[in-house]
């Protein structure tokens, strides 16, 4: 471990991105309907999907919700540690089970890079 | 004097415009969306404004780590310069290590481009910006439909 109390050398010891894993605390779901979700087909799922939502979201698994306001579609930060745990909560969700709806995950964590401003490399 | 019964009229010839279209809105929204809404686009009823935009921050081919690691300290601290700016509201590394995720408090897509484009790696051609546009969850608007409880 070098010793790195210059913030300033951070360029040249900092460790590839690759090597400077933080916790994952966060996945970042980008719902989009598919071509089975014409409005009409969606219409009598929506209240069912609003419900669901609702309720994952006072579980704490939602933490923050949005539409999409160009396309169709939504984009949630789920409070989850792997895409799989993120899976498995959003594919029960009404408009999925009737593959009207599917999700890109993306595993979010803390900004790394932000350590240099400390004074310390990011740890794995 | 003429003045105020004039601007009394355009408000009620405005009112009359907007109850047209408003019952034009709600037959559209009965009858429209078998034919009129194209697939990609929400029914009416959905309609909410942009707030924020999602900003997805990706590598491209250029950025390889030998690139960007010089650029890197200038890199955070513009990113913090722009959160202090009040225009990135939440900020997350991708953990595949494919870039990063902002939360922006920006509406217009231009804007947000135009600062982000202004990093190093930007500038360098290193990372590539996706746009996502977002609103408030409209859909939540069916649960007034119903009574309070």
């Amino acid at each position: 471990m070098p010793d790195n109390k210059n913030p300033r050398v951070h360029a040249e010891i900092l460790p590839a991105l690759a090597a400077v894993v933080g916790p994952t605390t966060k996945i970042l779901a980008i719902g989009s309907v598919t071509a089975k979700g014409t409005p009409e087909a969606i219409a009598p799922i929506l209240p069912h999907e609003v419900r669901a939502t609702v309720r994952n979201y006072l579980a704490g698994k939602i933490e923050q919700w949005f539409f999409q306001t160009e396309g169709y579609g939504v984009v949630f930060i789920v409070n989850a540690t792997s895409t799989a745990e993120a899976h498995e909560l959003l594919e029960k969700l009404p408009l999925g089970v009737a593959g009207m709806m599917e999700f890109e995950l993306i595993a979010l964590g803390p900004l790394a890079p932000l350590a240099m401003l400390i004074g310390e490399p990011p740890r794995s | 004097m003429s003045r105020v019964p004039d601007k009394l009229a355009v408000r009620a010839t405005r009112l009359t415009r907007l109850a047209y279209f408003g019952a034009l809105v709600a037959v559209v929204a009965v009858f429209g969306p078998a034919t009129s809404f194209a697939q990609s686009r929400p029914p009416s009823g959905l309609d909410v404004p942009t707030t924020k935009l999602l900003a997805i921050g990706t590598f491209t081919a250029k950025g390889s780590p030998d690139q960007w690691k010089p650029l890197l300290p200038a890199e955070v601290r513009d990113t913090v310069r722009l959160y202090l700016a009040g225009k990135i509201d939440q900020w997350y590394l991708k953990q595949d290590q494919s870039g990063v995720v902002f939360m922006m408090n920006v509406t217009d897509p231009k804007e947000a481009l135009e600062l982000l484009g202004r990093f190093p790696f930007g500038q360098a051609g290193l990372m590539e910006f996706q746009i996502i546009p977002l609103g408030p969850i409209g859909p939540l608007r069916v649960l007034l439909t119903e009574p309070a409880k």
